[in-house]
């Protein structure tokens, strides 16, 4: 019979689709590492007062498909309701051109930091965008490429006030309305409203 | 922000505006317009500031400044804000970007990263981030923040949508965004509600009464979440989504059957806080809007930039590993994008399963018994890490412990965290081999041992070597009262081999961008959540709605949750034989480059049996000495070879780290040794005299298209200097500049887009 059944797993992820070398590349890297097999690299590599006692066993692994499937089932037990909350957060209208081309484009978002200038003339073009924006919808001469998030923000603006005030004052005066990361304690937003 | 304060002895006065005593403070925050849609002239509040020689700061909705008086206008020292709601989801909380603006005066005191216009080696103009001295990484005494991982992914995208919309098309989003409001508020006040402030942008409190649970009940089952204020109202904010239908649901909510159908446009914004000047003038906010414009102007700046998708990027310390589209998709699902950060509880139960999942499975990689998600980066995970130590010393009354012991080739993150927590760092010698000194970390222990809070420690060390002291080095901080925080930045040589919560580590981060494939974005997003013992537990940040014995550390209650399906999915897609076999063949690859190199370049810091970990650290300081070539020469002429360079300088100045990750084939590893062994007879020639010591490719790199084709006057070939070895021949990439200068940038900083001129300029 000229047929012969293959043992090729096609959906294996982990190895066929994350881990780069093949079993064939990790044969010849063997032979110039001069080990016999990964086992015995991973025995010169790390002591062996350090393993951990048993081997990591997180369940069956899942293909691309399945864990899809899995990631919609659990995904549909969020309800997306109409959010009219506020407080730092807003519906948007992301444009599809923006979403197909930039969040989910691999040129995007598998960039490094720029700190390779001459490689990163593309984004850091668009970060400039961002900072023009940022100074220009402010008024102020200098923004710049992003913080975390408002609460950070505000936090790291509170702390630069302290480097640069020439007031030598301790205290910090905040308007009793921030985003509730801003509120603790007495002021919590939801009992007792500034108005 | 109260959080951030404690520690560095601020006391937080929170009042009414009108309790400002300007004189008391250093400075003061204001929220424009206010949480409860309050929009009023900020001008005399900054007046008394400054007459006090204190700080005005503004936080503001970037699109409420598309309609009303910007900061700068009435004064304001510092602006901040989000700008999430310029076209970036939801996504439940988060990522999105944070901005910061200042004035010219204070632009070297401001944290984070700024771009700025320089020019390269032949006087083009080029851009790179500016001041960057200003950063931890380089200057660690005097950081200013522990600010590393920013959110560039997102401020891109909101970038863009300025650039999609222009100021003519914000200005008609804000406008609409007002108008609804406006059309919302007038249908309650017709029912006779009492709706406040009189005048506001897109939000409004209306007063309910005793009605209050009955009316959000009503809303949720209208498919409306509004928010709760107080006992007696109600919140709304609108937004650029609002339909009519949703306006019409709103109104039904309190009982109010009523069409939306009057379009005739009425403002009710404040008269004394419009605002009268132009915003968004440059030419990038003014081209043609057409898709195929928009399209190809995004095509064109990808273009210009090498990511994964072309090529190894093999980062020391980043990680730069394979994200999988299937780990990508779910982002972007309406599911998980469309959702606020202050739901319900039971309209996120998906999210809840995931997290809880999740956290379940980094304790089973770990050897810890709790995380939280909060942390947005790996430096805030360091930071609530520090805080959680903190707290727990606090309440077993060891209060006074403020001493953080730290190893002097620790990341520059390290210090910097355990300075926001108000500790005094205590650096400890490492041997020639860039482990830990135990006898001086032994004597510096027993030194402090009364005011020894913790210890920060990576492993594998930042020099890339498993330690075989590292249960010693917790043994004796717990003897001397201290906790062990262990780094989590070299998590991909453990995962499946070995759990920091069984060396004796307390507390860890985890850098979800790097070992658990969360992109990194072009320098953000990240995840950095934590992972702690179970005494450590209670004193773990707390939800930013709720009370907890410490404070939270981000706005949104999981930091970013809408990037945990992609660590998720990669974790059930790979099992734990699966993360297992991905650590050793990470620890493979690192290895055969080790390997391959060895003969051209010394690798420093191996093992005793002269391996390495998942990276190699290359030696390339004696060329400086014998040629004058530089670690910069040979990242540089890396990208001429289609390379990323390595990371440089870090642990060990001159040095390149290498880490190539598990997702690397033997071929991409195989193109890069042999541009690394090429570069290295590149140097050789220099050496020997074969080659002019400046006028060689090395200094000459990066070689652009330009050089190829002008006249062509250096002693080397065409070929040689632009399709070194490593260099692909049709898909060669072309570095858009020459190399940057740097210097010339900080001299003449400009951070905002250069006048059309320039550009005219720089073209002939």
């Amino acid at each position: 019979m000229a047929f012969t059944p293959t043992d090729y797993l096609p959906y294996d992820f982990a190895n066929r689709r994350h881990i780069g070398p093949s079993p064939k590349e990790m044969a010849q890297m063997f032979e110039v590492l001069g080990v016999k097999d990964l086992d015995a690299l991973i025995k010169q590599t790390v002591p062996a007062g350090i393993r951990q006692a048993e081997a990591l066993d997180l369940g069956k692994p899942m293909s691309e498909r399945e864990m899809l499937w899995h990631m919609r089932e659990v995904a549909k037990k969020n309800k997306v309701l109409t959010s009219l909350i506020g407080q730092g957060y807003h519906g948007t209208v992301t444009p599809p051109a923006i979403q197909r081309n930039i969040f989910e484009n691999p040129a995007w978002y598998t960039a490094y930091t720029p700190y390779q200038p001459e490689i990163s003339q593309g984004r850091l073009e668009a970060l400039l965008n961002y900072q023009t924006m940022v100074s220009d919808l402010t008024g102020l001469e200098i923004a710049n490429a992003s913080l975390l998030d408002e609460a950070t923000a505000c936090a790291e603006a509170m702390t630069m006030a302290q480097r640069v005030a020439k007031s030598k004052a301790t205290a910090f005066f905040r308007r009793r309305e921030l985003p509730p990361a801003e509120h603790r304690g007495d002021e919590d937003p939801r009992r007792a409203p500034w108005h | 922000m109260k959080t951030r304060a404690e520690p560095l002895g601020i006391e937080i006065i929170v009042a009414r505006p009108d309790a400002l005593e300007a004189d008391k403070v250093f400075g003061a925050i204001f929220q424009y317009p206010g949480t409860h849609g309050h929009v009023r002239d900020l001008t005399p509040e900054m007046e008394a500031l400054h007459a006090a020689k204190a700080i005005g700061i503004v936080a503001a909705d970037p699109m409420a400044l598309c309609l009303l008086k910007e900061p700068g206008a009435m004064g304001a020292d510092i602006a901040v804000g989000s700008t999430q709601r310029f076209g970036v989801p939801l996504g439940y909380g988060g990522p999105h970007a944070a901005y910061m603006a200042t004035r010219d005066a204070y632009k070297r005191s401001m944290p984070g990263r700024i771009v700025g216009v320089s020019i390269d080696s032949h006087g083009n103009r080029a851009y790179r981030l500016a001041l960057q001295t200003r950063e931890q990484h380089i200057r660690r005494e005097k950081a200013t923040s522990n600010v590393c991982t920013a959110q560039a992914l997102l401020a891109v995208m909101a970038g863009f949508y300025a650039v999609f919309h222009g100021p003519e098309g914000l200005k008609a989003i804000a406008q609409r965004i007002h108008r609804k409001t406006e059309r919302l508020a007038r249908g309650l006040e017709e029912a006779g509600f009492k709706v406040e402030p009189e005048t506001f942008f897109d939000t409004i409190t209306v007063d309910v009464g005793l009605l209050q649970q009955g009316v959000l009940r009503a809303a949720v089952k209208e498919g409306v979440n509004l928010r709760k204020v107080g006992e007696t109202r109600v919140g709304i904010t609108l937004d650029e989504t609002t339909r009519p239908a949703t306006i019409e649901a709103v109104w039904r909510a309190f009982g109010l059957l009523r069409k939306d159908e009057d379009f005739a446009p009425r403002y009710r914004l404040p008269e004394d806080a419009l605002r009268t000047s132009s915003y968004l003038t440059h030419e990038v906010f003014h081209m043609n809007r057409a898709e195929t414009e928009m399209m190809r102007y995004m095509r064109r700046l990808a273009d210009r930039d090498l990511a994964l998708d072309r090529a190894m990027i093999p980062l020391g310390s980043c990680t730069m590993k394979l994200n999988a589209a299937a780990e990508m998709m779910p982002v972007s699902w309406p599911e998980f994008a469309g959702l606020h950060p202050y739901v319900p509880e039971d309209q996120a139960l998906g999210y809840k399963q995931m997290i809880d999942d999740l956290s379940d499975k980094l304790c089973q990689v770990t050897g810890y018994d709790a995380f939280t998600m909060q942390p947005n980066s790996g430096a805030q995970g360091e930071y609530a890490g520090l805080l959680t130590i903190a707290s727990w010393q606090r309440e077993r009354g060891e209060g006074q412990r403020n001493v953080c012991l730290i190893p002097v080739n620790a990341h520059g993150t390290n210090p910097a965290s355990a300075q926001m927590v108000g500790w005094k760092v205590v650096p400890v010698k490492c041997d020639e081999k860039g482990s830990i000194d135990l006898v001086d970390f032994r004597a510096k222990a027993e030194q402090y041992s009364e005011t020894l809070a913790a210890c920060m420690i990576t492993y594998p060390s930042t020099h890339g070597v498993f330690e075989e002291t590292v249960r010693d080095v917790c043994a004796i901080t717990h003897e001397h009262g201290g906790q062990v925080y262990i780094d989590g930045a070299n998590m991909n040589a453990m995962v499946g081999l070995s759990r920091p919560g069984d060396l004796g580590g307390d507390v860890s981060h985890l850098n979800l961008h790097k070992t658990f494939c969360i992109p990194h974005g072009g320098g953000g997003p990240g995840m950095g959540p934590i992972g702690v013992k179970e005494h450590l537990v209670p004193h773990l940040p707390s939800h930013p709605l709720e009370d907890g014995i410490a404070g939270p550390v981000s706005a949104a209650p999981y930091g970013s949750p809408s990037l945990l399906p992609i660590s998720w999915g990669y974790i059930q897609m790979m099992g734990g034989a699966g993360l297992t076999q991905a650590t050793r063949v990470a620890i493979l690859n690192a290895n055969y480059i080790a390997t391959r190199l060895s003969g051209a370049y010394e690798v420093l810091y191996t093992g005793h049996e002269g391996r390495v970990a998942h990276e190699c650290i290359l030696d390339v300081r004696p060329f400086a000495d014998s040629c004058g070539i530089t670690v910069d020469d040979v990242a540089k002429r890396l990208i001429d070879c289609g390379f990323h360079a390595p990371t440089m300088s870090f642990p060990v100045p001159g040095t390149l780290m290498i880490e190539p990750t598990e997702s690397e084939t033997k071929a991409e590893l195989d193109r890069f040794c042999d541009a690394m062994l090429a570069i290295r007879e590149e140097i050789r020639a220099v050496e020997e005299g074969k080659a002019d010591p400046e006028n060689n490719p090395l200094k000459h790199a990066p070689h652009t298209m330009e050089d190829l084709v002008r006249d062509w006057d250096r002693p080397y070939s065409r070929e040689q200097g632009c399709f070194p070895p490593g260099a692909f021949r049709v898909d060669k990439y072309w570095p858009p500049v020459n190399r940057v200068d740097n210097a010339w940038g900080d001299r003449n900083l400009t951070c905002t887009c250069p006048p059309m001129s320039d550009y005219a300029e720089a073209a002939e």
